[in-house]
């Protein structure tokens, strides 16, 4: 077994995670505007677009600003959310100017040809919420009726491609693709596995796909894509240390499953140059998920930090490598 | 209020109902649990497994004014998280339950019938508890049976009753006119249990005696409840001397319980303990009694849940337990 690439895939090999709303550890709401995410998807010196830099975006909704919980990464932080707050996350993704609207407005600005994968964590339907509200006239508990789960995620798919269809219509000449959705909890809770294959059903039905990110050595990974995953993304334990990278990397390779990196100054003892340098020609095939502190692109970018470069060079330099100046796959 | 932190262990659905009654008293308190079996306890805290933890580790311990860890248990592997949480001064508490901490091969020098081997050898536990204790002072055990085991290495050890939401639990108390009670008895392991003893006692008794009896295995709590709830006799374990939460939640749905009580424990628990003591030995004859007196099974069982309100309570073992969080935190102050 090998990596899973981009080619295979059929989705760009570079992702970047913009959190938005939130989070456990940043009360502060994250909003990505323009200016913040032209230095992810591009390679900005002096104002001036030089080359395409991330190409593609998760956006996943942590924490709502009422601290109700949204993604699995915030299980325990908050109440659990209702069907108003779903709906909120839909109109925070599509709020004008910022978001899917701005990466729609960036895509824009990037070199001719190149184009930008769209991808958006779903929410976590949380057991235990008795009283999740009301969806398509009838009243959901998550609690009693564990398929009402599956049919709040749905409604919610649906209510973002909808808004997709109408947002993207604005903006007719953006080269983004919509991808599809992440399932974002990493452990595969036997109560969650009737969810995802009816979730990987739907999405399979409306020509997306179904990411799954998750923690290394999570029990079932080497079997996820019996749920329906088309791909899976393994995350290192902790990202500061090289060892545990290669840990992760070499689960990913054998059972065909691509690889995220999580970095963020204030917990890594190493720089992202240094990780990038030491996981270079180990991940060079594997579609990646980056995860950086939410603005630090645009902090580098704007003080010409030599991080940024890096970062640049590590994502085209793979490519560069493959012989494939132009990326991975493109539709 | 302060914030509590629960984890990583859920042992019999305890701290999903010390967070909850926490919460009735105004405490923000959550539970993380990475320790899932077919018991299926239907408990409000977060079911996750060590990764999923390890990556939430930096913004709970952040949010935790107390970590209240559980089973000899931490959120990292190899104690790793605790030189950091001692660095930082955050106020921690282990709470053992049994087998993480029972020095089985001490034990059994003096038992007549002698404990299974746990998962830890004595090396093992002597090994973990001198490793917690540099970090930890403060621990709680549920009774006095664990106290020799780790007394020598805390600062501090607390009993804190097992605990059980005695409102949600409605007494059925036994008929006085069935004439074939019904006998429950529900090993989770049926070794440390002793189900072989129970079960040679009850095959003894069914030439003498008309009853009928239900061995519990595999099953979830719900439905475990549901034979609790019909049951006239409820045998616990009948070796390690003290008793356990099937016996707690037995005495809450006021039915009369059969375990093997060490005489030298007895005078530990508070209150009087309403459980008829038994070993191998003494089961067979103390069970054909309960058979054929439904009236003190009837009495028994008012006893137990009178027993159950007064030290088993949600509310009880929760004052109790916010009084331990209050003075291991005045300490650190």
């Amino acid at each position: 077994m090998a990596f899973l690439t981009a080619v295979e895939s059929g989705v760009q090999p570079h992702m970047i995670r913009c959190g938005i709303l939130c989070s456990p550890s940043a009360p502060r709401c994250r909003r990505w505007r323009v200016d913040q995410l032209l230095p992810c998807l591009a390679f900005v010196q002096s104002g001036k677009v030089l080359d395409q830099c991330f190409e593609g975006v998760l956006f996943e909704a942590d924490l709502s600003c009422r601290g109700e919980m949204i993604s699995p990464r915030s299980m325990g932080f908050g109440q659990p959310p209702t069907a108003r707050t779903w709906l909120d996350v839909v109109e925070e993704l599509f709020r004008p100017e910022q978001n899917v609207p701005a990466l729609l407005q960036t895509s824009q600005r990037l070199p001719a040809g190149r184009q930008v994968d769209l991808w958006i964590a779903l929410p976590y339907p949380f057991e235990n919420q008795p009283g999740f509200g009301t969806v398509r006239g009838k009243r959901l508990n998550f609690q009693s009726n564990p398929e009402h789960r599956t049919e709040a995620v749905v409604w919610w798919m649906e209510q973002v491609c909808r808004r997709w269809q109408r947002t993207s219509r604005r903006v007719p000449s953006h080269r983004v693709v919509f991808r599809g959705f992440a399932w974002t909890r990493s452990m595969l809770w036997p109560a969650d596995h009737g969810v995802i294959r009816e979730v990987a059903e739907w999405v399979h039905r409306n020509q997306l796909k179904l990411m799954w990110c998750y923690h290394d050595r999570t029990e079932g990974a080497d079997s996820a894509g019996e749920l329906g995953f088309d791909l899976c993304l393994n995350r290192p334990l902790l990202a500061r240390g090289i060892h545990r990278i290669d840990a992760a990397a070499a689960f990913a390779e054998q059972h065909g499953h691509g690889v995220i990196l999580a970095w963020d100054g204030a917990r890594c003892p190493d720089s992202l140059t240094e990780v990038l340098q030491a996981v270079r020609n180990r991940i060079r095939e594997a579609v990646q998920l980056l995860e950086l502190p939410f603005g630090v692109v645009g902090q580098w970018c704007q003080q010409a930090e030599p991080a940024y470069r890096a970062l640049y060079q590590y994502i085209r330099g793979i490519e560069a490598q493959n012989g494939d100046s132009k990326g991975g796959a493109r539709t | 209020m302060p914030t509590v932190l629960h984890a990583p262990i859920e042992i019999a659905g305890q701290m999903g109902t010390l967070c909850q009654g926490l919460r009735n008293f105004g405490w923000t308190a959550n539970g993380y649990n990475w320790f899932h079996t077919y018991l299926q306890y239907d408990s409000p805290i977060v079911q996750t497994d060590a990764y999923e933890l390890m990556h939430v580790f930096e913004p709970l311990v952040r949010a935790a004014d107390i970590i209240h860890f559980h089973n000899g248990d931490t959120m990292l592997t190899d104690y790793r998280d605790l030189p950091m949480l001692k660095a930082l001064g955050k106020p921690m508490v282990m709470h053992h339950w049994g087998n993480d901490v029972r020095d089985v091969e001490t034990l059994n020098r003096r038992l007549k019938y002698p404990l299974p081997p746990s998962y830890h050898t004595p090396d093992e536990i002597r090994a973990k508890l001198a490793t917690l204790s540099q970090y930890i002072d403060h621990a709680i055990i549920q009774d006095h049976e664990l106290y020799e085991f780790i007394a020598p290495y805390y600062k501090r050890v607390y009993e804190l009753p097992l605990v059980v939401d005695t409102k949600a639990l409605q007494p059925v108390y036994p008929n006085v006119s069935n004439p074939c009670p019904l006998i429950v008895h529900a090993p989770t392991s049926d070794e440390f249990k002793g189900t072989r003893y129970v079960e040679r006692a009850i095959d003894n008794l069914r030439s003498r005696y008309r009853f009928e009896y239900k061995r519990i295995e595999k099953m979830n709590h719900k439905a475990a409840m549901s034979w609790y709830e019909r049951a006239d006799i409820v045998i616990d374990q009948v070796m390690c001397g003290t008793y356990g939460l099937l016996s707690v939640e037995a005495m809450a749905m006021g039915k009369p319980v059969i375990a093997y009580i060490r005489d030298d424990l007895r005078p530990t628990y508070p209150g009087p303990l309403p459980i008829v003591s038994a070993d191998p030995d003494t089961l067979e004859v103390n069970v054909a009694a309960l058979i054929s007196d439904p009236g003190r099974r009837r009495a028994l069982g008012m006893q137990g849940r009178r027993y159950a309100e007064q030290y088993h309570d949600t509310g009880v073992v929760v004052q109790r337990l916010i009084r331990i969080y209050e003075e291991i935190l005045q300490e650190k102050q």
